[in-house]
């Protein structure tokens, strides 16, 4: 397509930098062995926030030989602009067609994305289905989070990748390029793939495959992003992002990133440090935010944090810290922070009373969360977020109750300040959401409560939240976790569910403007499914589950007796002090810590 | 100190909107390693300022900004080294130093001249062109602007200094229009187009790219050519 074609159809559509591409240190290849179109099934603004897929796109592009293009899922305005010109899906780089791509891969980071799987293999011109692709056809592969169940999306990917994509996907690439030079075919390759440690080939699947989660033991010496692209539009994540730490020690029992990126592992500060200066001079941003899912846990935090603040604070760069808990060291830090923006602080109690955070295994006292609040407050914030999950294993009214009167603590702690010394208003943000179970975690036997209990405990808070000055109650039902539900324990019988809903319509369903919740219903209904039974269902610590094939290094006895310590109220103490045997046996090597 | 300088935005990113081109232009002159000089306050951003905005769809040779510095840059040194650091399609084109007290480049915007190419469905004549476009000009032309407040007939006739007609064959048609241009409104050449479209009764798609700006007096700038 020439310019002035490529214009008008971009004179269609709402935001055209979606599709433009040529940003910044995007990397374009002429020739090339191997072309694999990196795929997020959502939106440029979203899928370009991700730091995986930017990894994945420097490591790939390192390769002699090997193009890395980018593809997001066309807004339903683009989707109908394509259709209408009979137009296929193209990559950013070179614009070419998707089906002419060796390799199609798709991140996958939440369930409600994937829909546009469908979307864009469909808008590809590619068969759904991996038993209906041809040999001509690219490889359709995926990886991320969301895949330590593929069992949903297995019959759409010719092979799914398990864990840590650094080394694995240039493995396959390779396989891939070898393939191409000598004229083996896709079955040679599946086959080949599957040997590779944290590959699935759902098409070679036995009663025996086990998939071994696949790790990058060595932070330091992985790829990082290379020179991050800039893009034009205003992406959600619009800075540079350092990831310093991969994996948490606490053991918070719902939560899946906690079990599924284990071993902790780190990166030196001095890389990390050297990563900033780096990615700062060769992308022009002006703010760099530290990346982990506990940024207080980094063994070098109170030398990292305030060096580079002051580093970058020269250069006008400012420094972003999500994921700071709690019951961190962080008063001495919060004073360095004074210099830089006040944004808003997120705390995250979980849960409303020591009985159920002990359950959950957050490890975090009110006294914990009162002295940060304290500290923020003394040190100027005034807008700070609590959030919270209702519908968690042994919940009960209490509980929410629990929610209410936390909140009130911090609210009064705040007005008991003198005026001096607090900032204007208090916006006490409380935000709470629907507990989802998921696989690998302790809780992955329990069932989702159901619509109307969740429903009844919300207004239970809503009420016990009036009179609480300066809170906010942020809390909406959808059914969008039971979805998320259905699909993140689901099986493969959820595949024509999706399939269905696709052809219903169903796209971005993480977006409330596009979410069709009766289109869903009718999809399972369809299938002779209820996403509620599916989203309901409890299993016996003894049954075996649809993910049973996936080995993410964590036992599942581990986890049984995890489940039986929750229900007991007993907490298990953060792995940094003692190990406590996650892997079992057969790994232990795997983790420095044990 | 201050620059004045001229950027080129060419037509693979003539879909990016003006708001994402400043973030674009500040990004690649960090990158650069130049010298702004930044707002004090809270949230301190460099100081960049454009003379109009350049609208989403067109491309140009002559985007018209100022920018400060807190040392001394020369305005070969500037753009040497911000065209090191600029994406496709987005060049500096021109650069010199701002006297002192020269005022804003916004209030002394004047004029400027774009250069249409249309492309028809069907072929299109030269002389039915002419003779519409002469008619069209002889009156008012009236389109509806929406304001705030809500739809409201705008007579554009005004804002249009000169309509040229440029090479025509086949499908295609070059227009060369200067219109006015002013920090408190100017020629949307969009309308008029659209609005020559419909007293031709014909279909066209078309790019606009804008050649000049004119500014006010002085002699540093490009001044209206005289009529």
């Amino acid at each position: 397509m020439d310019q002035t074609a490529f214009n008008r159809l971009l004179a269609r559509v709402e935001k055209p930098a979606r599709y433009i591409g040529g940003e910044w240190n995007s990397i374009i290849k002429d020739d090339a062995e191997v072309r694999f179109a990196l795929l997020f099934p959502d939106v440029y603004e979203i899928g370009m926030s991700h730091l995986g897929s930017r990894i994945l796109y420097h490591a790939l592009n390192s390769v002699d030989g090997v193009a890395c293009e980018r593809a997001f899922a066309p807004w339903p305005d683009m989707e109908a602009a394509l259709r209408g010109e009979g137009l296929p899906l193209f990559s950013l780089e070179t614009k070419r067609p998707l089906g002419s791509f060796d390799v199609l891969g798709f991140s996958l980071l939440y369930e409600m994305c994937y829909t546009n799987i469908l979307q864009m293999l469909d808008l590809a011109g590619v068969p759904l289905m991996a038993k209906d692709r041809a040999e001509s056809d690219p490889l359709v592969i995926c990886g991320g989070p969301c895949v330590c169940n593929p069992t949903p999306v297995a019959p759409f990917m010719d092979a799914v990748l398990i864990g840590d994509g650094e080394e694995m996907t240039l493995e396959l690439v390779e396989a891939v390029r070898r393939a191409k030079q000598s004229g083996a075919g896709k079955q040679a390759l599946l086959k080949e793939l599957s040997g590779i440690r944290g590959i699935y080939v759902p098409s070679l699947k036995t009663d025996e495959t086990i998939v071994v989660r696949r790790i990058v033991k060595d932070l330091d010496k992985a790829p990082f992003t290379g020179k991050p692209i800039v893009p034009y539009l205003n992406i959600v994540h619009d800075r540079v992002a350092l990831e310093v730490m991969r994996g948490c020690t606490r053991g918070c029992r719902f939560c899946q990133a906690g079990y599924i990126y284990r071993p902790v592992r780190e990166r030196k500060s001095e890389t990390v440090m050297e990563l900033a200066r780096q990615q700062i001079g060769c992308t022009g941003y002006d703010e760099v935010s530290l990346l982990s899912l506990s940024t207080g846990d980094y063994s070098e935090v109170h030398e990292l944090v305030p060096k580079i603040i002051r580093e970058m604070e020269a250069g006008k760069v400012s420094v972003a810290l999500p994921s700071l808990r709690v019951d961190s060291e962080l008063a001495n830090d919060l004073s360095v922070m004074q210099t830089v923006r006040k944004a808003g602080l997120t705390f995250a109690p979980e849960a409303g009373t020591q009985r159920l955070r002990d359950v959950i295994n957050k490890n975090v006292t009110e006294e914990d969360i009162l002295r940060a609040t304290q500290d923020a407050f003394s040190a100027g914030w005034s807008s700070v977020k609590l959030y919270f999950m209702i519908g968690l294993p042994t919940e009960t009214d209490e509980d929410i109750l629990g929610i209410a009167q936390l909140a009130r603590a911090v609210s009064r702690q705040f007005y008991e300040l003198p005026k001096e010394k607090r900032g204007k208003g208090l916006r006490l943000n409380v935000s709470v959401s629907t507990f989802v179970p998921k696989p690998f975690t302790a809780f992955q036997w329990c069932g989702q409560v159901p619509a109307e209990e969740i429903k009844r405990k919300q207004e239970l808070l809503r009420g016990a939240l009036k009179g609480v000055r300066g809170a906010e109650l942020n809390c909406h039902y959808s059914l969008l976790s039971v979805l998320e539900a259905a699909f993140s324990r689901g099986n493969e019988q959820l595949a024509p569910v999706l399939l269905r809903a696709y052809e219903l319509g169903c796209r971005f369903d993480a977006w409330t403007e596009h979410f069709r919740p009766a289109a869903w219903s009718q999809a399972f209904a369809d299938c002779g499914l209820s996403e509620e039974t599916y989203a309901r269902r409890e299993f016996s610590p003894e049954e075996p589950l649809a993910w049973d094939f996936v080995d993410m290094l964590v036992t599942k006895a581990y986890l049984r007796q995890e489940y039986q310590r929750a229900l007991c109220g007993e907490t298990t103490p953060d792995c940094r002090e003692h190990c406590n045997g996650c892997f079992g046996a057969r790994y232990e090597t795997d983790c420095r810590l044990s | 100190m201050k620059l004045i300088a001229a950027y080129h935005k060419g037509r693979e990113i003539a879909m990016i909107s003006h708001l994402d081109i400043q973030r674009t232009l500040q990004r690649a002159f960090r990158r650069a390693g130049l010298p702004l000089l930044y707002s004090n306050g809270f949230n301190p951003h460099p100081q960049l300022s454009f003379a109009t905005a350049a609208a989403t769809g067109m491309s140009s040779d002559c985007e018209w900004f100022e920018v400060q510095f807190s040392e001394d840059v020369s305005p070969e040194e500037f753009m040497c080294r911000a065209n090191g650091a600029m994406p496709n399609g987005l060049s500096v084109s021109d650069a010199l130093v701002e006297p002192e007290g020269f005022g804003s480049l916004s209030a002394k915007l004047r004029a400027a001249e774009y250069r249409v190419t249309l492309t028809f469905t069907e072929p299109v004549s030269e002389e039915a062109l002419r003779a519409v476009l002469g008619d069209m000009l002889s009156g008012e032309i009236i389109i509806n602007k929406r304001t705030k407040s809500g739809v409201r007939p705008v007579d554009m006739r005004p804002y249009i200094l000169r309509v040229s007609v440029g090479p025509v064959e086949g499908e295609t048609a070059a227009l060369f229009v200067l219109g006015k241009l002013q920090a408190d409104g100017g020629l949307r050449v969009d309308a008029f187009i659209d609005a020559l479209l419909e007293r031709l009764d014909a279909h066209a798609a078309y790019e606009i790219h804008r050649t000049h700006m004119y500014f006010a007096e002085d002699g540093l700038l490009p001044r209206l050519p005289v009529e």
